[in-house]
């Protein structure tokens, strides 16, 4: 698995440049825009805005790292570079793992970034701005009048951003299981990759709308406790959807695709 | 030994491999021959365990094609499959992670026989070079079975004679060769057995010297009696 690894790493490295330059670029205009903004309504706009374009720069970050990773499996299963991989004495589990280890490391580590650009930024915010310094304390009377733990509130986002993984590899095997499944009995389509997608498409329908009707265990969530309880069916649905998926690309690889 | 038994695979209904069977033993140099289309690369690919045959079983040394053979056979394929990154070392690195019978001398070797580069980028060199590096790459590999699918595609003479020298300098009795093309007068040279195929399906076959003598003409005149 070291070896497959290494090698997801080294073709995937152009790409995973790419996104991280674009993260340096836009933290950098950020910075730029901050430490250059006098204190005035028109530049702490210019600053919110910088900030928000790093927002939602994070959003799109995690939608390339899916699509990087769906069209990098799509090469290997289309494209005579197939060779270079499944000629190797190595099962398709080890594969799909390596590839799915991968991305799951590659997100990580750009996860931890954007935490740490977060979390640095908005320092550098209150060092420039010491009204946002107040506005903390603020909330955090306000929190304290209403007999709201902040640490609940952490963990929440934890389960939700545990949730979201889950919910996020789910969806990525099921790609990886569309683009193999449409290897198999559409392997000369002129249309294979929009057909392949059409399968995905309509694979994530059906399971979002069986996800829809799965039962919550608590009605009301106040407590920690109590959400991870809520969220353990839709998280336990996933990983089945994961396992399923990642079982049956498997299977097509071992016995019906021909490269 | 290689035991191919009533092998079919068919893509959209239509038979790439026919019901072939084919038994290769140690030692033999084995020549797929046919004009395209005729099966010769879906047979190495299923024999490499890439492709899975519809019918039949594929057994080397007893065991059925897959992973555990993949150490034992070396396939060059006709196409170039190296990464867009790659340079010769790149390759000559990736075969040496994977497959414990590579060595990287042998290929380091081969390659300056051959005047090519390690350094130059894969996707860089003409199909002349990539070819010949192919072959350095799949000959470096101590391999019990070697299959080259069209080894003297788009090369000239003189690089020919190199390709077919170096694999007569690998055979030995404890290894068997398979190879493809439609070029038949430069691998008359080294095979000792011969398969004629048609679209999917096997013509004759035999050992090269008994067809000969059968049929009172060389490989090529069969080949060309046979497709003309």
């Amino acid at each position: 698995m070291g070896k497959l690894l290494k090698y997801e790493i080294r073709k995937n490295r152009a790409s995973a440049l790419v996104i991280l330059v674009g993260l340096a670029l836009l933290e950098v205009f950020f910075l730029v825009s901050l430490f250059t903004a006098k204190e005035s309504n028109s530049a702490i706009l210019g600053v919110f805005m910088s900030a928000l374009l790093l927002v939602f720069y994070s959003m799109v970050c995690f939608f390339m790292v899916f699509i990087l990773s769906v069209r990098n499996y799509s090469g290997e299963i289309n494209t005579k570079t197939g060779f270079m991989l499944f000629m190797t004495p190595r099962t398709p589990l080890a594969i799909i793992g390596a590839k799915l280890l991968y991305t799951l490391i590659f997100g990580g580590v750009l996860a931890l970034l954007l935490i740490g650009c977060a979390v640095g930024d908005w320092t550098a915010m209150a060092a420039k701005f010491g009204s946002i310094e107040s506005t903390l304390d603020m909330v955090k009377d306000v929190f304290e009048m209403f007999r709201i733990d902040p640490a609940r509130y952490l963990i929440q986002i934890v389960g939700y951003v545990l949730n979201f993984l889950i919910s996020f590899f789910s969806v990525v095997m099921l790609a990886y299981f569309a683009v193999t499944l449409s290897a198999t009995f559409l392997q000369s389509a002129k249309y294979r990759g929009i057909i392949s997608f059409l399968i995905f498409l309509g694979l994530l329908i059906v399971i979002r709308l069986i996800e829809g009707v799965i039962p919550g265990i608590t009605p009301r969530v106040n407590e920690v406790g109590e959400l991870l309880v809520a969220l353990l069916p839709s998280a336990a649905f996933n990983l089945a959807v994961m396992a399923a998926c990642v079982f049956g690309t498997v299977w097509l690889l071992e016995y019906k695709v021909s490269l | 030994m290689l035991i191919c038994d009533n092998v079919t695979k068919r893509y959209g209904g239509k038979p790439a491999v026919n019901h072939l069977s084919l038994t290769i033993e140690p030692g033999h140099t084995v020549a797929l021959l046919g004009p395209n289309g005729s099966g010769k690369s879906t047979l190495m690919k299923m024999i490499t365990g890439l492709t899975r045959p519809d019918e039949g079983t594929i057994t080397f040394e007893g065991i059925p094609v897959g992973k555990e053979t993949k150490r034992r056979i070396a396939y060059m394929p006709t196409e170039a499959f190296f990464y867009g990154y790659m340079t010769a070392e790149d390759a000559g690195r990736y075969y040496e992670d994977f497959f414990d019978d590579f060595s990287v001398n042998a290929y380091k070797t081969m390659m300056g026989e051959m005047n090519l580069d390690m350094n130059q980028r894969l996707s860089k060199m003409s199909s002349g070079m990539v070819a010949k590096q192919k072959i350095a790459l799949t000959l470096a590999r101590d391999a019990d079975f070697v299959m080259l699918d069209e080894p003297l595609n788009g090369i000239d003479i003189i690089a020919r004679d190199q390709i077919i020298d170096h694999i007569r300098r690998h055979m030995a009795d404890t290894k068997s060769f398979l190879l493809s093309s439609h070029l038949v007068d430069e691998l008359e040279r080294v095979i000792d057995y011969a398969v004629f195929m048609k679209e999917g399906d096997v013509l004759l076959q035999g050992n090269a010297m008994q067809l000969r003598q059968e049929r009172g003409m060389n490989l090529t005149d069969m080949y060309r009696y046979i497709y003309g």
